[in-house]
């Protein structure tokens, strides 16, 4: 066990009540700390049996969230790091809280959030026996480089015995760790997929294996959908677990694996979500749950509200809506969701990557890679240009086509907030990155206090 | 004009296509040619005024050294003979004698430029920049695994002039104030992403210099007032400046 390892393990515990009675949230520093005493302290603190990780560019929270409501649902608790940190300082602080005084594990299962780009530091010390992940798709461009970058890391870390739930819809995430066991989960042909790429970021062009281009049997959006190439035998996986049947008046999605045909109840109707639901869906199967147990859980699993809430004051809606700044794919995403919604809407830009303002400016690459032409749409009223990235905005929206008329600036995001054009009937959208919360509410408020003063 | 974009389906990170849809944008007489890998490129063949190549990974840097070498010396004798060139990001790397990779093994490249690159996959360098075109203020991105260098004996002088100086950040490679290259034509840069579009000035003179039908920068004033805060930022000494 060794001294040292005892040392961190306490000195971590210790310093959680100390840094909650002092207002801090106590998810990075233990670990951080117990790293520091015993740098191989991830390696030796005691781990549950089951250990279900869940990595991806996009969606790796909701999903995580949505295993651990599904596992309490089923009643079992599980240790996960739902209010802590994904890199190896947040996975040992969260597993140090799951264990005993001498390290040893409490739980027999954890669910782990885990950046993608952490496998590094963390899989030589964590072996999860499920390995959930999303997708792989172009994420900051000072961290992440390019996602076959991020590919290339999972496939040199993710230990060989982990059984991997994977997008098959996804060609990049698709093909990680491919000597790997693994199971894939998809949704079948839709009636709104398209062949031909609608968006500016498309990086599966070209065949994995010879290079040549690939053909899109159909797309989803981007780069996910199913694909064959052009020259060689290569092709999307079939699916283990086959999404059908989404009934979005219902509420609900088929799922189709070799045990039956099941009904499962949606949390979201966003297609993004509903991915994730499949991904919950395909782990559980493989976890042993029946169809139909699996159907009454999925029924209390939601998606946390910090994501997509909305309040009202009278006539007016303000929809909080997450949309990860300096991830073109996220606020393409988002903003492809919200365009789909019917009546007009007022879109609210808070998505000036906050948290790189306080000490440098932000690399706004990425606004051209995002496809802000969908805000160039009859039911989108006025665009408000806010914050420090008011002009960048400001700029791509012209770019995109969007009429000046439409588009409201100002730097100030409560100036903007008080002063923007608002009326009878309007739902403002609050574009939000996750450094933002703050203003948010700040601006939340300040709609909402405006729509009752006005009357509206 | 004509401008053939070389292999959009793979050099297209970090929105670097954007500048060629932007110079159409300023001058919409200009006709945008895609050219995919593997194809023979038709600058080759005259009639092109403006070739690019933009950022790609490590994988497609491979594949585009490969398309491109059995074409190596016309490209030689194209750009010689003033064949505009426009290379962003990691894309001149390419054009260069060789990269060499963390674990020590060398990738041959075209062999057109006398530099070289050096990978570092763990240690991203991030950095924003601003330095001048000129007398015209220029700003924008670096993000990439590599630095480049000049090979032995080879370096600035008459033949290969740096394209910018930079004020704040780095040059070709850490150490230097010199950024970029232009020989003849050819214009590198390991500035990324929407390079033209955030700098309306260099915009301008880079249209200019390509003989472009019209000059006037698109959205002008937009694009002025972002450039000027990114400007008044990037010389702000508490800034950070690489990450």
């Amino acid at each position: 066990m060794g001294l040292r390892f005892i040392c961190a393990l306490w000195m971590a515990k210790l310093s959680i009540p100390a840094l909650k009675i002092t207002g801090h949230n106590a998810t990075d520093f233990p670990g951080s700390l117990a790293i520091k005493i015993c740098p191989d302290f991830l390696e030796r603190i005691g781990k549950p049996a089951t250990i279900v990780a869940v990595t991806g560019t996009n969606g790796k929270t909701t999903c995580a969230n949505m295993i651990c409501d599904a596992y309490e649902a089923a009643g079992k608790k599980v240790l996960c790091n739902r209010y802590g940190s994904n890199i190896n300082t947040g996975l040992s602080t969260c597993l140090l809280q799951g264990a005993t005084l001498t390290g040893k594990a409490k739980y027999d299962t954890a669910v782990l959030e885990i950046d993608e780009r952490s496998a590094t530091r963390v899989f030589p010390s964590i072996t999860p026996k499920y390995m959930c992940v999303t997708n792989l798709f172009r994420d900051s461009i000072m961290r992440n480089g390019h996602p076959e970058y991020i590919a290339g890391i999972l496939d040199k870390n993710i230990p060989a015995e982990t059984k991997l739930i994977l997008n098959g819809d996804d060609l990049i995430s698709g093909r990680i760790a491919i000597d790997n066991p693994r199971a894939y989960y998809g949704i079948e042909k839709q009636p709104s997929d398209v062949v031909e790429c609608e968006n500016l970021l498309n990086d599966m062009r070209i065949c994995p294996i010879c290079g040549s281009k690939l053909v899109y049997d159909y797309r989803r959006y981007h780069h996910i959908g199913k694909a064959h190439c052009s020259s060689c035998d290569f092709k999307s996986p079939e699916y283990d677990y086959s999404g059908h049947d989404i009934d979005l008046e219902k509420n609900t999605i088929r799922i189709r694996d070799n045990g039956g045909d099941y009904e499962y109840p949606l949390s979201n109707d966003s297609m993004f979500n509903i991915y994730n639901t499949c991904l919950v869906v395909a782990l559980f199967r493989e976890l042993g749950y029946s169809g139909e147990e699996l159907a009454k859980i999925m029924e209390k699993v939601k998606i946390p509200d910090t994501r997509f809430n909305v309040q009202k004051s009278g006539s007016v809606s303000v929809v909080t809506q997450l949309a990860k700044d300096k991830n073109a794919l996220a606020v393409s995403r988002a903003t492809d969701y919200v365009r789909h919604l019917p009546g007009h809407k007022k879109m609210f830009l808070l998505i000036s990557c906050y948290k790189d303002e306080h000490h440098w400016s932000e690399n706004t690459c990425w606004l051209y890679d995002c496809d802000f032409e969908m805000m160039n749409d009859p039911l989108m009223d006025q665009l408000i240009c806010t914050g420090p990235r008011a002009p960048d905005f400001y700029m791509r929206l012209l770019y995109a086509g969007v009429p000046e008329e439409k588009i409201f600036f100002e730097l100030d995001e409560r100036k903007a907030a008080r002063e923007f054009d608002l009326q009878k009937d309007d739902t403002v959208y609050i574009f939000c990155g996750i450094d933002a919360f703050d203003l948010v509410d700040d601006c939340r408020k300040i709609i909402l206090k405006r729509a009752e003063e006005e009357g509206l | 004009m004509k401008i053939e974009i070389l292999f959009p389906e793979i050099c297209n990170l970090y929105a670097d296509l954007q500048n060629i849809e932007y110079l159409k944008r300023c001058d919409p007489s200009i006709e945008i040619i895609h050219t995919d890998l593997n194809r023979r490129p038709l600058f080759l063949d005259g009639g092109i005024k403006l070739v690019y190549v933009g950022t790609t990974t490590e994988r497609g840097q491979e594949l585009v050294i490969k398309s491109l070498m059995p074409y190596r010396d016309e490209i030689v004798k194209s750009i010689e003979d003033g064949q505009f060139f426009l290379l962003t990001g990691n894309a001149s790397e390419m054009f260069g004698k060789f990269i060499k990779c963390d674990d020590g093994s060398e990738i041959k490249c075209l062999d057109i430029l006398p530099t070289y690159a050096v990978r570092d996959m763990m240690h991203r360098y991030n950095s924003l920049w601003i330095g001048q075109y000129g007398q015209e203020d220029v700003v924008g991105f670096k993000s990439q695994f590599t630095q480049c260098y000049f090979t032995e004996g080879a370096g600035y002088g008459d033949t290969y002039k740096p394209l910018f100086i930079a004020e704040r950040g780095e040059g070709l490679h850490p150490g230097i104030k010199e950024e970029g290259i232009r020989w003849n034509n050819l214009f590198m840069t390991y500035l990324l992403g929407p390079l033209f579009i955030v700098n309306p000035l260099f915009t301008h003179s880079f249209l200019e210099i390509i003989g472009a039908e019209n000059t006037e920068i698109a959205y002008k004033d937009a694009s002025m007032r972002s450039f000027l805060k990114r400007c008044k930022e990037f010389r702000e000494p508490e800034r950070g400046f690489t990450y």
